[in-house]
């Protein structure tokens, strides 16, 4: 049964990571009797275990909620998005499919920088925007205060925020309200040949893609040939549904809804995210806009522990990649680590979620090489070309010149704790730009500063300097020149092209000196002596030896134990199969991982 | 058909820390009722054996049983086994556990060898391994077993305990030395899951020596220990002339041994079996007239081949190439390919005349050699 335009509401909750946007979801969900009781549970909308084991939201998720007031039924479609920068184009997904948006603000904590981030996409997409104010059950909320940052901060009227407790549950039904009055009802032609938006899609072992849509024009249902405009591929409609947030199948998805379509479609590559579906026989004359392409900013090698996987890692890229266009991937080799994948992510716990799910998702067990960002290098020849990868820099006499990417960095922080911030910035060679006070409290600080200074634990630095105050928000900026090297690691004398890094000429002799000590720890002993040395060029500048191992023999072979030694001595050797050699050194893969530790 | 036997005897006054054997508080009832389960289980056995000629009784601790019990036991075993006069018969024995009376009986019914867990030289050690003797316990012991006219005697003992500095461990094979034992084994510690040393190891509250002090440990117990006449025959152990144990050997040449009682283990007709660890539930199993076998596994070629070589790797001669060709119809060199070569060039195989072994840098390396082994 359709539901009139003027009964659809289409609305993203948006805000700063933790804000309780997630939280605020289960609310709503409740209020509108969406979930039965025993389906319940904290921040229902985080489906995946793995959103749920770290407590943040990585996918947007959408539900549907039917909402009775004034002797109308609305249909309010929900977005829940995550608020961790690395996300924000999940954000920018969700928005194209809404008409408005909850921007929700902890009274406590006050505006932040994804608060303002994400305030500012909703408002370049012309959103309905209801500030909420939440956690006002919190002895430290602020909420006059807020509202003040509301209004002079994100420049949006401080009066309309609502006063909220998500966790309490204080000023739900307002919110109701407010979606219902303040936000428009979705536009549309319902009689317009079909015009639907892919938000979203995931691979089913079963049913093929499964893909999430917002219907802009016209309608949906079974057995309908649907087209795909910018791959020019038809299918036959299988399945239309909503989410509950489960998927449940329905009739048909008319105009202004959103919900799912799945079609059998097998080839992965057919079903891009922001194509717009249309109906075969009648297609829409002029597409939507889609999505703009996301450029990736941090690049890692991924490279299956066991070399046999290298087929199912290529596969579980392509699945999850419909599900998040937003990371990419291409064939590389390494010496070191056998045939993998240079991919490139938002950023570094986008890269971290990838990998796990990867892992999880797809049963891979997986290497994963230091992260690094997309140099642009000018040979002598007077060529250009752009190293994500430091093994592949050629060598130094043959450049020129070596740019990279810089970001601006807006950090929110106490005043308490600017000195600290500051520092920080300074050490990663940061840029100083301005600062903006907040209020009586805290500081707005804005820095420019090489993005591959914050590869190596920024984040969690400025969070321990801060003491877990400050809050982070970045833009990509220009590529400018700097005087940098390529720092290499030789096992007995070999390069492993995996643990090449480049970093300014300045830090290269300590950060030498650093790696191959933690290596030293971190390679056992083997049968004999394996120097281990940082190089620029010819140069070394540091050195460390991993002793040769002098004693491994079992006392005893225990009493007629002796399958079980043998057994013990099969899972010994599995492991040192899946140990990485390098000219006959044995490297663990705990090291590749361990290296991703590295402190200045 | 085998004709060598293991029985085991799971009862412990105390659990030193480090142990992880099968064993158990020791209860007068039950204990009786395991004797009467494990007559039964001979009688299971008896037929698949041939005339004996090793037969070791281990625990746990068999010298807590009572004179009149081990008396049983003995008459249990020449009832249902025909056992060689020269057979070698050992009980191992935890010192201040034995009395005359005890060594009279087990002379008397034919027991030639003794094994005795001394571990280390110093009360202080002792203590700390959770072991329930003194030193003083121990020299008593073994001279009481030394007038009841035993002759051939080993001493255990552990090295890389924790705390433990060479010197402390020079003065244990110094004063174990002057006993004059007929065979002596060095075992270094190893931290065995599920007991407290494991736990406090892991919490990182075992100050273990380096793996250098223990390479050195070694290392001096292998120069001492030959200077002063006794032969290294085997990775851990050590003998006088002609008193090399013999029941061991059974295991070191992968030959086949019955396993009796509680947890443990035997080898028949290429089969690997494993009896249950609980001593209710062995007594049960048996009553019912069962084999309490709960693990058992037919040996692959492949398997056979890898632990013969693991096994036999374990003496200081090696592995005979013979004996090899004559069990697997192959020569070693064909079966070991390419690492045959690596191996004795990296300098830790060496071939002799008539053997494949361990040089003394392999010795001590020689796990690392067996993971090869392994397919
Ligand atoms: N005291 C209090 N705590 C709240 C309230 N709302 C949410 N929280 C808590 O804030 C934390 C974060 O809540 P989430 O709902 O997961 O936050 P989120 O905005 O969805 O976070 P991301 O999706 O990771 O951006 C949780 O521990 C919630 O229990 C509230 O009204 N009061
Ligand atoms: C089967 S045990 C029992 C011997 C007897 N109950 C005793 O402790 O005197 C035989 C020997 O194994 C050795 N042993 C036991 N646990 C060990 C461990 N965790 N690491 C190395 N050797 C061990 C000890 O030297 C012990 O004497
Ligand atoms: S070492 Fe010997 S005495 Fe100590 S618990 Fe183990 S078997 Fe019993
Ligand atoms: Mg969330």
């Amino acid at each position: 049964m359709s539901k009139p335009l003027k009964n659809i509401r289409n609305f993203c909750i948006l805000g700063h990571i933790d804000h309780g946007k997630s939280t605020l979801s289960d609310r709503l969900l409740e209020h509108t009797n969406t979930l039965a009781e025993r389906e319940m549970r904290a921040q229902v909308l985080d489906l995946m275990e793995l959103e749920r084991e770290r407590g943040i939201t990585i996918k947007a998720t959408a539900a549907k909620l039917d909402y009775t007031t004034g002797g109308q039924s609305y249909e309010l479609n929900l977005i829940d998005t995550p608020g961790h920068v690395d996300f924000t184009y999940e954000v920018s997904r969700s928005l194209a499919a809404c008409e408005g948006a909850i921007l929700i603000v902890d009274a406590a904590q006050g505006v932040e920088a994804q608060t303002l981030a994400n305030a500012y996409l909703a408002i370049d997409n012309d959103l309905e925007i209801v500030p909420v104010i939440n956690k006002i059950d919190l002895p430290t909320a602020r909420p006059d205060e807020v509202r003040r940052q509301i209004e002079e901060v994100v420049g949006i009227p401080g009066d309309e925020a609502l006063l909220v407790s998500a966790k309490v549950g204080i000023g739900i039904p307002a919110i109701l309200a407010a979606i219902v009055n303040r936000i428009p009802p979705p536009q549309g032609e319902t009689d317009a040949p079909l015009k639907a938006l892919v938000l979203d899609s995931v691979y089913d072992n079963y049913r093929g893609v499964i893909m999430y849509t917002r219907v802009f024009d016209g309608s949906v249902e079974p057995g309908q040939k649907i087209q795909l405009m910018e791959t020019q591929r038809a299918y036959e409609v299988e399945e239309v549904g909503i989410f509950t947030p489960q998927l449940q199948p329905v009739a048909a998805l008319h105009t202004g809804s959103v919900g799912y379509i799945i079609a059998g479609i097998r080839e992965i590559d057919k079903a891009k995210i922001g194509d717009t579906i249309t109906h075969h026989a009648t297609p829409t004359p002029i597409p939507l806009p889609g999505y703009r392409e996301m450029k990736p900013l941090v690049f890692s090698g991924l490279y299956p522990a066991d070399t046999h996987q290298f087929h199912a890692l290529r596969e579980a890229l392509e699945k999850l990649r419909l599900n998040d266009a937003s990371f990419n991937f291409e064939p590389e080799t390494s010496i070191a680590l056998g045939f993998g994948f240079r991919c490139g992510f938002l950023g570094l716990l986008h890269m971290e979620i990838i990998h796990e799910r990867l892992e999880r998702e797809f049963g891979l067990v997986l290497v994963r090489t230091a992260p690094s960002v997309m140099y642009r290098v000018s040979l002598k020849s007077g060529e250009f070309i752009g190293v994500d990868n430091p093994a592949h820099l050629p060598e130094l006499h043959h450049i020129e010149r070596i740019e990279e990417p810089h970001v601006n960095i807006d950090i929110i922080v106490p005043r308490e704790y600017i000195g600290n911030a500051m520092e920080l910035c300074q050490k990663r060679r940061g840029v100083y730009k301005r600062m903006n006070q907040l209020d009586a409290q805290r500081v707005q600080l804005l820095y420019e500063l090489p993005l591959g200074e914050m590869l190596t634990d920024f984040y969690p630095k400025l969070k321990s300097l801060t003491r877990g105050y400050g809050s982070l928000e970045y833009d990509i900026g220009d590529y400018k020149p700097a005087n940098l090297v390529k720092l290499d690691v030789l096992l007995n004398g070999n390069p492993v092209d995996a643990f090449s890094t480049i970093l300014p000429r300045e830090v290269a002799d300590a950060r030498g000196k650093a790696l191959v000590s933690k290596l030293k720890a971190l390679i056992p002993r083997q049968m004999f002596e394996v120097p281990i040395q940082a190089a620029i060029g010819n140069k070394i500048v540091a050195r460390e030896t991993v002793r040769p191992l002098r004693k491994n023999v079992t006392a005893k072979c225990y009493g007629g134990d002796i399958t079980r030694k043998r057994k013990l001595l099969e899972r010994q050797k599995e492991g040192k199969k899946r140990m990485k050699q390098i000219g006959s050194v044995d490297i663990p893969q705990e090291a590749f991982t361990a290296m991703l530790e590295m402190d200045e | 058909m085998a004709s060598s036997i293991y029985l085991h005897i799971p009862f412990c006054a105390t659990k030193c820390y480090y142990c992880a054997f099968n064993t158990y508080p020791f209860h007068k009832e039950q204990a009786k009722d395991y004797l009467v389960a494990l007559r039964e289980e001979m009688a299971l056995y008896a037929p698949r054996t041939t005339p004996l000629s090793t037969i070791f009784i281990g625990g746990g601790t068999p010298s807590m049983l009572s004179a009149a019990a081990l008396t049983q036991v003995f008459a249990d075993l020449n009832a249902h086994f025909q056992i060689r006069a020269d057979a070698e018969i050992t009980v191992e024995c935890n010192p201040g556990t034995v009395d005359a009376e005890k060594l009279n009986v087990m002379r008397h019914a034919g027991i030639n060898r003794l094994s005795f867990g001394l571990q280390a030289m110093q009360n202080e050690t002792l203590k700390q391994l959770g072991r329930s003797h003194t030193v003083a316990d121990f020299l008593h012991s073994y001279q009481l077993a030394r007038d009841c006219g035993f002759d051939n005697i080993n001493i255990d003992l552990l090295f890389a305990l924790p705390k433990q500095t060479m010197a402390e461990w020079q003065d244990t094979l110094t004063k174990v030395i002057s006993l004059a034992p007929a065979h002596i084994s060095v075992y270094n510690l190893v931290m065995e899951e599920a007991t407290p040393f494991y736990e406090w190891w892991k919490a990182g509250e075992l100050p273990l020596p380096s793996e250098d002090t223990e390479a050195d440990m070694f290392h001096y117990a292998i120069e001492t220990l030959t200077a002063r006449g006794y032969e290294h025959y085997e990775i851990c152990n050590f003998a006088r002339p002609n008193r090399t144990a013999k029941h061991n050997l059974v295991y070191w040449n992968n030959q086949a041994c019955i396993g009796l009682g509680t947890g443990a283990c035997g080898y028949i007709d290429g089969t690997r079996y494993a009896n249950t660890r609980g001593i209710a539930d062995y007594i049960d199993i048996l009553q019912r007239g069962i084999k309490p076998v709960t693990h058992a596994e037919r040996l692959t070629e492949q398997a056979e081949k890898a632990e013969t070589l693991m096994l036999a790797l374990r003496k200081r001669e090696g592995i005979s190439l013979a004996a090899y060709q004559e069990r697997f119809g192959e020569e070693i060199e064909t079966e070991l390919g390419e690492i045959y070569g690596e191996w004795i060039d990296l300098g830790l195989l060496e071939r002799t005349e008539t053997h494949l072994r361990l040089t003394n840098r392999g010795l001590f390396l020689a796990n690392e050699v067996f993971v090869e082994l392994m397919s």
